[in-house]
C-alpha cells in the first residue's frame, strides 16, 4: 500500500489553492442549470449531452462541488451547469444551500428540472417551486424505464398539458433523450400553473410579490424560509403576524398545498398499473441485515481500501522510474552542475511529486463515483453512523478515516461525500493524525533500532495513538467549531448501474482539478527544499546544516537535540518518510549522484517498467508486494545519536506534527488558507506536548 | 401517539406532527415525512444506529435523536405501506391535510 508520494524516491510536496468556481458561463454561451433531487441522474444527463468537456469545481466561496461543461447545440455554445440534488429550493444542507443563489447568479439560464419517474410526486413539489420562480423551464423526466419496471406507466404529455412547460421523457439511452431536450429546449417557457394556497397565503404573497424577485420568494418569506429581502422585512413582518394571528403556519399550509398539487399533477400523469415493489429493498433486507450489514461493511471498506491503494502503487512507481530515467538524462547532458541540480532536484523531482497523486487520486475518484452513484454510500452512511456518531462524527465520516491509514491527501478528498461543511471541516481536521504509510517505514526503522524486542507493539501502539488523537480531535472540534451538523435524514436510492464514461469523466475532471490548485505550490515547496539542501555557505556548512543547528535547542526537551535529527523533520514535512533518506544523508552520508543514462536505455528501462506496471496492477488485485529493507547502518548509527526515549518521542511528533505538503494542499484546497494554517499550527502543538509528555514519562 | 423512535422494527404509522430545528422539518418534509404520510420501520442499524423507513415511496434513514421528533399515530399491519399493493399514484395514498 501507499501514499502516492511516499513509494518512490525523494522527497514530494503539494499545495494547493482554495477551490475556484469553473462555472463561469462561456462568454456568449446560454447556460442551462440542471435541477433535481439527489440520484436523480443529472450527471448522467449532462454526461451524455457533453461529457468530454466535464469540469469540478467548487462554487465560489464554498466547498459544495459543481460540475459544468461547455459545448455546442445546434451551432449555439451552451454551458450545462449541473447544481448539487436538492428536495427543494430553500436549503436543508450546506450542498443544496447553493442551488437557489447559484440560479439567481444565472437570470438567463433556462432551468432543466430533471424529475425522477419513480418517486414522481416528491419530485414534482419541487418542480412546482421552480415554476414559483417564473423563470422559462423545462422538465426532463429521468428513470422511466424503472418506473415501468415497478409498475408505473407515464403520460409525459398529460404532464405537460398539466404544468404548462415542455415535458421530455429521457430514455435510458441518454443520448437519445438529450437530442430530445434540445428540442424542447426551444419551446421553454414560464409556466402559468397556479397552485391553491388558502387565500390568507395567497393574498399575503401577492401584497409581498413586489418587494422581492419572484412568487416563490414571497412564499418563502412568508414562511420564514428565506432571510427576508432589505425591502420586504416591514411587510414581511406584518404579513407573517396577520397569519400568526388567524392562526395559520405559513410553512405547513404552503407545503401542504404544493403537495396536494404536485400528488394531483402525478395521479394525472401516471397510468394505473400493478405497482411492484423496488427490488432494491429486497437487496436491503440482506444488506443492510442487523449482522450481515456490517460483515458487509467491513468487507467493502477493505476492498475499496485496497483498490485504492493497490491499483494505484504501480504507477507511483512507474512516475518514479520516469523519474530517475528523465534525471539520467539530465545527467548525461553536458550542463553546468548547479542547472543540472535544479532540473533533476527541483524540477523534475516537483513535478513528479504532483504527478504521483494521479494514480491514487484517479482510482480513488473512480471508487468515489461508483459508490455515490450506484447508491452504496448511503448504505454505509446507514450501517456505520451508530459507530461514528459515538465519536461525534456522521456515519459517513468512516470511508475518509480508512482511508487515511493510507494516506491523507485521497482521505481528505473523500470528505467532500459529507453533505455538510461543518462535518466535513471536522473530519479533515482531524484526519492529519491518523498514520498513513508513509510514516510507516519510519516507524519501522526506528522502532526495530531502539525497541527490537517490542517494535510491532510500539508501531501499533503508535497507530492506536494516531486513532485516539484524530477522535479527541474531532469531538473537539464539534465543541469548537459549533458549525452545524448534517442530517442523518438520509434518502437509501436505489441501486444503479452508473455509466462507466461518466464516473471516469468525472474522476479525471476532479484530478485534474487538484493538480491544477496543488501543482504550483507542491513545485514551490520542492524547489526550496532543494535550494535548502543544495546552498553551501563560505564556511563549508550547509544552510541546511544551520537552519538544522538554529532549530535543534527547541527540541531538546523532547530529547532531540541532534541537529541532524530535526534536520530530517525539515524535508520529511514534503513526504514523512523522507526522514530517512535524510537521517541516511546526514548520519552514513555519501548520497550517490544520479548516473547519467544514455537515451536509448532510459527508453528501453521506461518500456520495461511499462508492462511491469500494467503486470503489477493485474496482480496487485489479489495481494500486495513485500515489505521495507531496513538500513542496518543507518539504525546503528541511529542509536548513538539518540535515547530510547529521545527515538519514542521523535516518533510521536513525526506522527502528528504538520501535514505533509500535499495534505496541506488538500485542505487549502477544500477550506481555504485559514484552515490551513490553522492545521499547522494545531498539529505541531499537539505533537510537541504530547511527544514531551512521552520523553517525560519514559521509565 | 409516541415518537417514531419508539417505534420497533416491522412497525407503522402515520405522521401526527413534526417537532425540532426547523431545518430539520423541512428536510423531513421534503423527504415525504410530512404530517398525514404513512410510513413502515423497515429495520434498526446496529449499535443504537438509525432507522430504516419507508415513507410513501421513499426509502431512508432517519437517527433515533431526529426520530424522536416525528410524531406518529402507530397504525396496524393493515395499513402498513406495503410493496405489492396497487397504487394510482405514488403518494397518492396519502391523504394530506392541512
Amino acid at each position: 500500500m501507499s501514499c502516492p508520494r511516499c513509494d518512490a524516491n525523494g522527497a514530494k510536496a503539494g499545495a494547493k489553492h482554495s477551490g475556484t468556481a469553473v462555472v463561469a458561463p462561456h462568454e456568449a454561451a446560454t447556460t442551462w442549470c440542471l435541477v433535481g433531487t439527489p440520484n436523480v441522474g443529472k450527471s448522467s444527463l449532462i454526461n451524455a449531452i457533453a461529457g468530454s468537456q466535464l469540469q469540478v469545481g467548487n462554487w465560489s466561496g464554498t466547498t459544495v462541488e459543481v460540475a459544468s461543461a461547455t459545448t455546442r447545440i445546434r451551432g449555439t455554445p451552451v454551458t450545462l451547469v449541473d447544481l448539487p440534488g436538492a428536495y427543494a429550493l430553500a436549503g436543508t444542507s450546506s450542498e443544496e444551500d447553493v442551488v437557489l443563489p447559484a440560479l439567481m447568479a444565472h437570470p438567463d439560464a433556462l432551468i432543466v428540472n430533471v424529475v425522477d419517474a419513480t418517486h414522481l410526486a416528491r419530485d414534482l413539489t419541487l418542480t412546482l417551486e421552480l415554476t414559483e420562480l417564473g423563470r422559462p423551464m423545462v422538465v426532463a423526466l429521468n428513470l422511466v424505464e424503472q418506473a415501468a419496471e415497478r409498475g408505473v406507466g407515464l403520460a409525459p404529455d398529460a404532464l405537460e398539458t398539466a404544468v404548462g412547460v415542455p415535458v421530455v421523457a429521457l430514455p435510458d439511452h441518454r443520448r437519445h433523450g438529450a437530442g430530445r431536450l434540445v428540442d424542447a429546449s426551444e419551446g421553454a417557457r414560464a409556466t402559468p400553473v397556479t397552485i391553491p394556497y388558502p387565500d390568507a397565503i395567497a393574498d399575503a404573497a401577492a401584497r409581498l410579490a413586489p418587494t422581492v424577485a419572484s412568487r416563490w420568494h414571497a412564499l418563502a418569506t412568508l414562511a420564514a424560509e428565506v432571510t427576508d429581502a432589505p425591502g420586504a422585512r416591514a411587510v414581511a413582518a406584518t404579513e407573517r403576524a396577520a397569519l400568526d394571528a388567524a392562526g395559520i403556519d405559513p410553512f405547513l399550509a404552503i407545503a401542504e398545498a404544493r403537495h396536494r398539487a404536485a400528488v394531483a399533477l402525478a395521479t394525472g400523469a401516471t397510468l394505473e398499473r400493478t405497482r411492484r415493489p423496488d427490488p432494491s429493498e429486497r437487496v436491503d433486507r440482506i444488506v443492510l441485515h442487523p449482522v450481515v450489514g456490517p460483515l458487509a461493511l467491513v468487507a467493502g471498506l477493505a476492498l475499496t481500501f485496497h483498490l485504492t491503494f493497490a491499483v494505484s502503487t504501480p504507477w507511483i512507481d512507474y512516475f518514479g522510474l520516469v523519474q530517475e530515467v528523465l534525471a539520467g538524462w539530465v545527467a548525461a547532458l553536458p550542463l553546468p552542475a548547479l542547472v543540472a541540480s535544479f532540473l533533476s532536484g527541483a524540477l523534475i523531482e516537483g513535478v513528479g511529486t504532483v504527478v504521483s497523486f494521479v494514480p491514487v487520486l484517479f482510482v480513488l475518484y473512480v471508487l468515489l463515483g461508483f459508490l455515490e452513484n450506484a447508491g452504496i454510500l448511503a448504505r454505509v452512511a446507514y450501517l456505520a453512523d451508530g459507530l461514528m456518531r459515538a465519536i461525534g462524527l456522521p456515519g459517513r465520516a468512516v470511508l475518509p478515516m480508512v482511508l487515511s491509514i493510507g494516506c491523507t491527501v485521497p482521505a481528505v478528498q473523500a470528505t467532500r461525500t459529507l453533505e455538510e461543511r461543518g462535518d466535513r471541516l471536522r473530519v479533515a481536521l482531524a484526519l492529519p493524525s491518523i498514520s498513513c504509510s508513509a510514516r510507516l517505514p519510519v516507524f519501522v526503522l526506528m522502532a526495530a533500532a531502539f525497541v527490537p524486542a517490542y517494535a510491532a507493539v510500539v508501531v501499533t501502539g503508535l497507530y492506536l495513538l494516531g486513532f485516539a488523537v484524530a477522535i479527541a480531535s474531532a469531538l473537539l472540534f464539534r465543541r469548537l467549531l459549533r458549525t452545524p451538523e448534517g442530517s442523518g435524514a438520509l434518502e437509501l436510492p436505489s441501486y444503479r448501474w452508473p455509466p462507466a464514461s461518466l464516473i471516469l469523466r468525472l474522476a479525471w475532471a476532479r484530478t485534474r482539478a487538484f493538480l491544477q490548485s496543488a501543482g504550483g505550490p507542491i513545485l514551490v515547496v520542492v524547489s526550496a527544499i532543494w535550494l535548502l539542501l543544495e546552498v553551501t555557505l563560505p564556511s563549508g556548512t550547509s544552510l541546511f546544516e544551520v537552519v538544522a543547528r538554529a532549530l535543534a535547542p527547541l527540541f531538546a526537551p523532547l530529547g532531540l537535540g541532534d541537529w541532524r535529527i530535526v534536520g530530517a523533520l525539515i524535508p520529511a514535512a514534503v513526504a514523512k518518510e523522507v526522514a530517512i533518506g535524510s537521517m541516511a544523508l546526514t548520519f552514513v552520508g555519501g548520497g550517490e549522484a544520479t548516473a547519467p543514462l544514455g537515451f536509448l536505455a532510459g527508453l528501453g528501462a521506461l518500456g520495461v517498467g511499462l508492462l511491469e506496471a500494467a503486470r503489477d496492477t493485474l496482480t496487485s488485485l489479489w495481494g500486495f508486494g513485500g515489505g521495507d529493507e531496513v538500513d542496518s547502518v543507518l539504525t546503528a548509527r541511529l542509536s548513538g545519536a539518540l535515547t530510547t526515549a529521545g527515538a519514542m518521542a521523535f516518533m510521536v511528533f513525526l506522527l502528528l506534527y504538520v501535514p505533509c505538503i500535499a495534505t496541506l494542499a488538500a485542505l487549502r484546497k477544500a477550506f481555504g488558507a485559514r484552515w490551513m494554517a490553522f492545521s499547522i499550527v494545531y498539529q505541531t502543538t499537539i505533537a510537541y506536548l504530547l511527544a514531551w509528555g512521552v520523553y517525560a514519562l519514559w521509565p | 401517539m409516541c415518537p417514531l423512535s419508539d417505534l420497533g422494527r416491522g412497525g407503522c404509522g402515520r405522521v401526527v406532527s413534526l417537532a425540532g430545528a426547523p431545518r430539520l422539518q423541512r428536510r423531513l418534509m421534503a423527504l415525504g415525512l410530512r404530517p398525514s404520510a404513512e410510513l413502515a420501520v423497515l429495520g434498526r442499524a446496529p449499535g443504537n444506529g438509525p432507522l430504516e423507513l419507508r415513507a410513501g415511496t421513499v426509502h431512508l434513514m432517519l437517527r433515533a435523536c431526529e426520530a424522536r421528533d416525528v410524531i406518529v399515530e402507530v397504525g396496524d399491519a393493515a395499513s402498513h405501506p406495503a410493496p405489492a399493493r396497487p397504487a394510482p399514484a405514488d403518494d397518492a395514498h396519502v391523504l394530506p391535510t392541512v
